[in-house]
């Protein structure tokens, strides 16, 4: 250091001496493509430490000697050298480096420069989010990323997407990556509070408040090397959110908005009531019986032959043939609007965006509202101290209706018989004779829900450099979420009445309407320090150190009830007009707070020889709450380097070749995404009076001091390769993680008294490459066109579950399985042979493949199938031509299954369910060979009582090829938007899954089911069971800057 | 100002560290305590205690009667789908969520009475404390062994020494892997824990058990074992006894207050606890026709011979109801005066013995709900029929039917019920998945009935 200030002095005293031939230079620094000035640029005269910056305008001046040489630099753009030559004015253009080894990507805690990194990270442009209309942000990153599996889950407004990077190697811990947003971990629990009627083929999404327009970039950790820094956090993948920030220069401002309408990518084919009827009796009569079939809803199986045959007649008569769908369902309207604003001054940079959209789906009742706004604001308290701070506000309105098993648009599929007229003759709800067979246009006339999310993400950060080489940064974190989950029903549906003529009949609606309500207030605090170290130019060191602690509480409120006449919405609605003594104090309580915290260590050291050996360790010691009294903390070591072979003078030769990097790391990462104080032995206690009006204690967790993170061991190795002058880029890796200690929530046997509990018990083997392969196959001035290809391939092994069977672990829907030696998400099934053509049964084949006619799950069920891509990936096309730009994005999935679980119930077992049209495929009389059995009432028929035959007959190939995206943009010539004062204008149409090609019989092929907790996240996408298809939608986007 | 910040960071970082531990140790939810802390006063037992009870109602909220209801004759449901149907259809497997979710209950109660019975050792607690905890504790893990044994295993009585496979028996807290024992040595324990309990509990208790609802328990148990003597024995010293007064209400047992001739009643009235809604909801006919229906041989047999009790059926529309459970709240009677009078006069009968007694105990039912009495002199056999009869009738939806029927089967008639032979397999429910969770845990078989 000593040494340092010495040498510093001793420059400082010679530029001095210099004094005496110095000559001012000015000027202006210009962008070489839009001729604007660049504010911030670097200005050093070469071999000294003399430097200035340019202003707003990029006007700079600096006393120099007049033979001397002047750097230009400024990230992003190629450094320029420029000998002064006694010049007084020097004006200079600066192109921009295109190159994509000059980017920079944000890491854990700090930035690197794209060659510098040995890791496998993948960045995604904010602006390549915005192009497409989603959801939530995430959704966008479907197609962007090789080995980053996205999964849209449903047609919904608002949906969340599941997303899975390189493969999944948790069965009871959320698999999901872990979601940074500026430096904080956010809260990203899909499962807060879900009343059971919001489950339905949707779990509520707290990203979807997050403006993507508010976005810079999004960073994807996928490797140990990567994700090592996030330590017991980081195995599943992390996802770094970079918000935008202020830029030097003029004031400027960006318009843009996009309308558009969606609709189904498909409609169920289901019979009509005719052909239901036909088939009912069909079924009736194979079944031994004579007489008209009894219909529910009408009449049952014991009514009389005469009751039967007389609605049987009614129905024809009359012609009752309701759609359900088509009323359910609409074409729903979609509109965004985004202002955002750049400042910058001489010490102060802001950015404030602010925003409004509405998203309606093709579900009638159900849309996505969000509010946003946003200031990102940094300041420059003085040379070597910067202040900066983050803070967003937003508001995501979720008007939802019941879907899937729930009710509704899954009641249209289902129940929803086209014998159901929607009204009685009277003008009342048709309900049958139970008075409650299904009529989910009753439903929905009666129920409102609404979820709303009130969320603020805000940081604030002091970057102090106290010498050259040194910058400490301190930063705290507050990510508050206010969620309200709404609901009201109207007395009608309820079946509650008010007497309010005191004849002992109600006769006025009692409606109710309910709140509950979660609050999550999650704090985050860190400190680290960066030095970099120069044991010489060719050998040079970065050390990063840091801490951090984070704490989340979540507490809420359940049962927040109003209940009277004239409560006629929800509380979010229209609370103001109940009257004060329609609050109902029942069974309101405040839930107990949930913490869990977290306490870590850190550091990184990269070491750099000759600028083509690159070596990077990171290590992370992790503290938390949820780990057990015994394994109080874990520590994550991850070694990486890299190798800039085209570098080496050897390599010159090679001339086709402009870069070649090989990569390689192995190291150790955790998930510790699990409940908390599931290690410690509990007695739950009640204070009110449970039974009999007394208190209550109980034993409610088992003690496992033991209970820690999931371990993953992983190896890493790859390469990035650019050829002829970076036309072809190349970058392929591939990796092997093997995860032991893998978390399930066991079912422990019930006589032992507890349910389930959380162990340490599982290994898990995930392997598979990674390639992406971008081609700018045009480069002309006027044309270009640029392809890319993304494939993420993964092999997927459970190794094994700690001797426990494939029952141990039930997810809440359970629809697969953890079985040994197969992929997480197993589809374990009794196997279907074939239709017998003598007599319709259908076969099975059992435990050792023998047919029978039998279903037997406790003894046949094998693992047929799963529900893991073995590929995932994407094609990118993107075409320019002048001011047009074309592009289309497809994205595709190979291998894997998908289960239809509806189809057991939609096809020839006849209930109370509606028919899909394919029955037509099904044995009517001997001889027929048929893919589907006899029709019958009785399963018995169809090899046992129980009526859930969930067989391999319904598992699908999952292979499908989308087209994701087209959109075709125009940016009016600036000649002519300058004309009216405008920066740039941009008008694109766009069109969302117009296309998709696939073998799946099904609605959609990109499906996941209803989630009930994050053990069916991880186990079960790719099962369908009534779930709304996704949407096909056609925008227009308008983008103007000014 | 650097040294300043520098200091700060340093200092933070030490902080972090010296207070390491108390950054991760989270209070616990207020509604949670350690488990070592947690049984340390009479008051933390009696609130175990409580909380035994409360799941022992949980086990008497509907499934436990619907099951049996479903399995015997006095039911139809409604639809051809759910898990209730596999249940009616006597088909249930290890995916039927209703009497999985069931089956558990009762081994969390029996896991809180272990609980109490293995840490009232280390609190202090007076002697009368001390027995009363003992005896409530046991009496509650009899009757939820007792409850678990009736309706995953074959009756007693199946095999001549009941060595058949039973169900696991839990008479510690320990968590491990365990197998089924034999019906006999779930009996052992039942009858063990009920004479202790008989011993120890006192002859008042609130609404707790005392020894009065010991020994009626004694009763249903030796009378389920066609064990008469004892069966007669327990009952007529209850009948005898006991403070309870026979009502001359028919509706008094499913009222809002607790019989005076319910013996042991599981309370399930008020706003705040309305569990047993779960029990009547499936019957209660007011709103619409309601899951379960009343079959046409039940509703001939009320409509014929039920006198006063025929109001609790009803044709509405052509559905067969029930009415009795057309009720807001409800408590839940387990063992009451009517069933013992019907226990002791059968079993008397069969044993031949006191049959004016037994006359007279068929016949205050029979009186109450204005049907023709029994004359003097009646046979043996006639008083069984009788007994068997007003059972059926009083107890219509309660659960009671399938045990008799099973149990008249054991005694060698030739028992049908819907046209299935009484002990096939499907009239015994199947164990959930998560008893195999573990390799080693033998199912039971399925099919057989149909």
């Amino acid at each position: 250091m000593k040494h340092k200030l010495l040498l510093s002095f001793m420059i400082l005293c010679l530029t001095s001496a210099a004094w005496a031939q110095q000559i001012t230079v000015s000027g202006k620094v210009t962008d070489a493509a839009d001729k604007l000035g660049l504010p911030g640029v670097n200005i050093i005269e070469k071999g000294t430490t003399n430097g200035t910056v340019t202003d707003v305008d990029g006007n700079y001046s600096i006393r120099v000697g007049s033979g001397a040489t002047l750097l230009y630099s400024y990230v992003g753009y190629l450094t320029e050298e420029v000998p002064v030559g006694g010049r007084s004015v020097v004006d200079i253009q600066m192109e921009a480096d295109i190159t994509q080894l000059a980017e920079v990507v944000v890491v854990g805690y700090g930035t690197q420069l794209k060659r510098e990194i040995t890791g496998s990270i993948s960045k995604v442009d904010g602006q390549k989010l915005q192009q497409l209309q989603v959801p939530s942000f995430e959704a966008a990153l479907q197609g962007q990323a090789a080995g980053v599996q996205v999964i849209q889950s449903s047609g919904m407004a608002g949906s969340g997407s599941v997303i899975r990077i390189r493969g999944i190697s948790s069965v009871s811990a959320n698999g999901d990556p872990l979601y940074v947003v500026d430096g904080i971990p956010i809260t990203a629990d899909n499962f807060l509070a879900e009343a059971n009627w919001q489950n339905g083929a949707f779990n509520n999404n707290p990203l979807a408040a997050i403006n993507p327009n508010d976005i810079e970039s999004i960073e994807i950790l996928k490797d140990a090397a990567a994700a090592g820094i996030y330590g017991s956090r980081g195995a599943n993948g992390v996802i770094l959110i970079t918000t935008k920030r202020g830029k030097a220069g003029k004031p400027s401002f960006n318009f843009s908005s996009t309308v558009g309408v969606s609709e189904a990518v498909a409609k169920p084919k289901l019979l009509s009531a005719s052909e239901w009827l036909e088939l009912r009796q069909e079924a009736w009569e194979l079944d031994g019986n004579t007489g008209a079939v009894w219909v529910p809803g009408y009449t049952t199986a014991g009514s009389s032959s005469e009751e039967r045959l007389a609605t049987l007649n009614m129905l024809r008569d009359q012609q009752i043939d309701t759609d359900w769908w088509d009323l359910l369902t609409r074409r729903g309207f979609k509109q965004t609007y985004n202002l955002s604003a750049n400042f910058g001054f001489k010490d102060l940079t802001a950015y404030v965006g602010g925003s409004y959209g509405k998203n309606e789906s093709y579900i009638d009742g159900n849309s996505f509202e969000r509010l946003s706004i946003r200031a990102n604001i940094d300041y420059k308290i003085s040379d070597n101290l910067d202040l900066g701070v983050s803070s967003s506000l937003s508001r995501g309105i979720n008007e939802r209706v019941r879907v899937a098993y729930t009710g509704g648009l899954g009641d249209a599929m289902s129940v929803a018989l086209p014998v159901y007229p929607v009204h009685n003759s009277d003008g009342t709800y048709f309900r049958g004779i139970t008075r409650t067979v299904a009529n989910p246009v009753f439903t929905n006339d009666n129920f409102q829900g609404y979820t709303i999310d009130d969320r603020s993400i805000t940081t604030l950060s002091l970057r102090y450099r106290p010498i050259e080489k040194l910058q400490v940064s301190l930063s705290g974190g507050y990510d508050y979420l206010d969620q309200k989950n709404d609901q009201w029903e109207s007395g009608i549906l309820r079946n509650d009445f008010i007497d309010t003529n005191g004849d002992g009949e109600g006769d006025t609606p009692r409606n109710r309407a309910e709140r509950d309500v979660r609050w999550v207030d999650n704090f985050n605090a860190s400190a680290t320090a960066e030095y970099d170290y120069e044991l010489s130019s060719d050998s040079k060191f970065k050390f990063l150190v840091g801490s951090e602690y984070q704490q989340s509480i979540t507490s809420g409120k359940n049962n927040m009830v109003f209940l009277g006449s004239d409560v006629n919405s929800t509380q979010f609605k229209d609370e103001g007009n109940f009257s004060s003594e329609t609050q109902d104090p029942q069974n309101l309580f405040r839930l107990n707070d949930d913490k869990w915290s977290f306490l870590s260590f850190f550091g990184r050291i990269n070491y750099s020889l000759k600028g083509k050996y690159l070596i990077q360790g990171t290590a992370r010691t992790d503290g938390s709450s949820r780990f057990g009294s015994n394994n109080r903390f874990g520590f994550f070591p991850v070694l990486s380097a890299a190798w800039l072979l085209s570098e080496e003078s050897f390599m010159d030769n090679v001339g086709f070749v402009d870069f070649l990097k090989l990569k390689a790391a192995y190291g150790i990462t955790g998930n510790s995404n699990f409940p908390s104080n599931q290690w410690i032995g509990t007695y739950g206690v009640n204070p009110n009076g449970i039974y009999n009006g007394q208190p209550i204690r109980y034993p409610n967790k088992v003690h496992n001091p033991d209970l820690k993170w999931e371990t993953t061991k992983s190896v890493d190795i790859g390469f990035e390769l650019g050829i002829l002058n970076e036309r072809l880029d190349l970058e392929v890796s591939y990796y092997h993680k093997r995860t032991e200690d893998v978390l399930m929530n066991i079912t422990l046997p019930q006589y032992n008294g507890f349910g389930n509990f959380w162990d340490n018990v599982g290994e898990i083997k995930n392997e598979g490459v990674d390639f992406t392969l971008t081609s700018k196959n045009i480069t002309s001035p006027n044309f270009t066109w640029t392809s890319t290809l993304n494939v993420g391939y993964n092999y997927n092994e459970v190794i094994s579950i700690g001797g426990y069977t494939e029952d141990a672990v039930g997810g809440g829907t359970n629809d697969t399985r953890i079985v040994e030696g197969s992929p997480v998400g197993t589809n374990f099934l009794v196997r279907f042979s074939r239709v017998d053509p003598a007599n319709g049964r259908p076969i099975y084949l059992d435990i050792n493949g023998y047919e029978t006619y039998e279903y037997n799950e406790q003894r046949d069920r094998v693992a047929v199938g799963d529900v893991l891509p073995d590929a995932v990936g994407s094609f990118n096309n993107v075409f320019t031509y002048k001011g047009f730009d074309l592009g289309v994005l497809f994205v595709f999935t190979i291998g894997g299954n998908i289960y239809d679980s509806s189809s057991k119930r939609q096809l020839t077992f006849l209930s109370d369910w509606n028919v899909r049209e394919d029955v037509g495929d099904r044995w009517t009389q001997p001889g027929d060979i048929a893919r589907y059995p006899k029709v019958t009432l009785s399963p018995a028929e169809h090899g046992n009582d129980k009526e859930w035959f969930n067989t391999d007959l319904y598992l699908h190939d999952a292979t499908y090829f989308r087209m994701r995206n087209i959109s075709l943009g125009y940016t009016l010539p600036n000649n002519l938007v300058s004309k009216i004062g405008l920066n740039s204008a941009k008008i694109t149409l766009s069109g969302t899954n117009l296309l998709t090609f696939t073998e799946y019989p099904g609605l959609d092929p990109e499906v996941v089911r209803d989630f009930d907790n994050v053990t069916d996240r991880n186990l079960s996408p790719n099962v369908t069971y009534l779930t709304p298809p996704q949407e096909k939608a056609y925008n227009v986007t308008l983008n103007v800057s000014f | 100002m650097r040294k300043i910040i520098n200091y700060n960071i340093w200092l933070l970082i030490i902080l972090m560290c010296w207070s390491c531990d108390s950054l991760l140790e989270n209070d616990l939810p207020s509604n949670e305590v350690i488990a070592e802390d947690a049984l340390e006063s009479a008051n933390d037992v009696q609130q175990l205690l409580n909380s035994t009870y409360d799941v022992t109602a949980n086990v008497f909220n509907g499934n436990n009667q619907r099951f049996s209801e479903l399995l015997a004759d006095n039911v139809t449901i409604l639809g051809n789908s759910g898990f209730l149907v596999q249940v009616y259809n006597r088909s249930t497997d290890f995916f039927n969520s209703d009497v999985g979710g069931y089956y558990g209950q009762p081994y969390i109660a029996i896991l809180r009475a272990n609980t109490i019975l293995e840490g009232i050792d280390d609190v202090d607690l007076t002697q009368d404390q001390r027995d009363r905890f003992e005896g409530e504790a046991k009496f509650l893990r009899a009757i939820n062994h007792f409850a678990l044994v009736r309706h995953f295993a074959q009756p007693a009585g199946y095999t001549a020494d009941n060595s058949h496979l039973g169900i696991v028996v839990k008479s510690s807290a320990e968590i491990k892997t365990d197998v089924r024992s034999s019906v006999d040595a779930a009996y052992d324990l039942i009858i063990a824990d009920l004479e202790d309990a008989v011993d120890l509990l006192p002859a008042q208790n609130g609404n707790y058990a005392t020894t009065y609802a010991a020994q009626a328990y004694l009763a249903k148990v030796y009378f389920q074992m066609n064990n008469f003597a004892q069966a007669a024995a327990y009952a007529s010293d209850v009948i005898e006894n006991g403070p309870f007064t026979f009502s001359d209400d028919i509706n008094s047992r499913y009222g809002t207050s607790v019989s005076s001739e319910s013996i042991f009643t599981l309370i399930s009235t008020g706003l705040e606890d309305n569990r047993a809604g779960n029990f009547k909801g499936m019957y209660d006919s007011r709103a619409a026709v309601p899951t379960l229906l009343v079959s046409d041989d039940y509703f001939s047999l009320v409509n014929s011979s039920g006198g006063e009790r025929s109001a609790w059926v009803e044709n509405i529309g052509g559905s067969k109801v029930f009415t009795k459970f057309n009720r807001d709240y409800m408590n839940v009677s387990l063992t009451n005066l009517t069933e013992l009078l019907l226990i002791a006069a059968e079993s008397y009968a069969e044993l031949n013995q006191n049959l004016s007694t037994a006359i007279d105990y068929v016949n205050t039912i029979k009186d109450r709900a204005g049907v023709a009495l029994l004359s003097d002199g009646s046979s043996a056999g006639l008083i069984i029929s009788e007994a068997r009869k007003e059972r059926r009738i009083e107890f219509g939806g309660e659960g009671y039917r399938l045990h008799e029927l099973k149990r008249r089967g054991t005694l060698g008639e030739a028992v049908l019920i819907r046209n299935a032979p009484w002990d096939c397999n499907g009239m015994v429910l199947q164990f959930p998945a998560s008893e195999q969770a573990v390799k080693g845990f033998e199912m039971n078989p399925e099919g057989g009935c149909n």
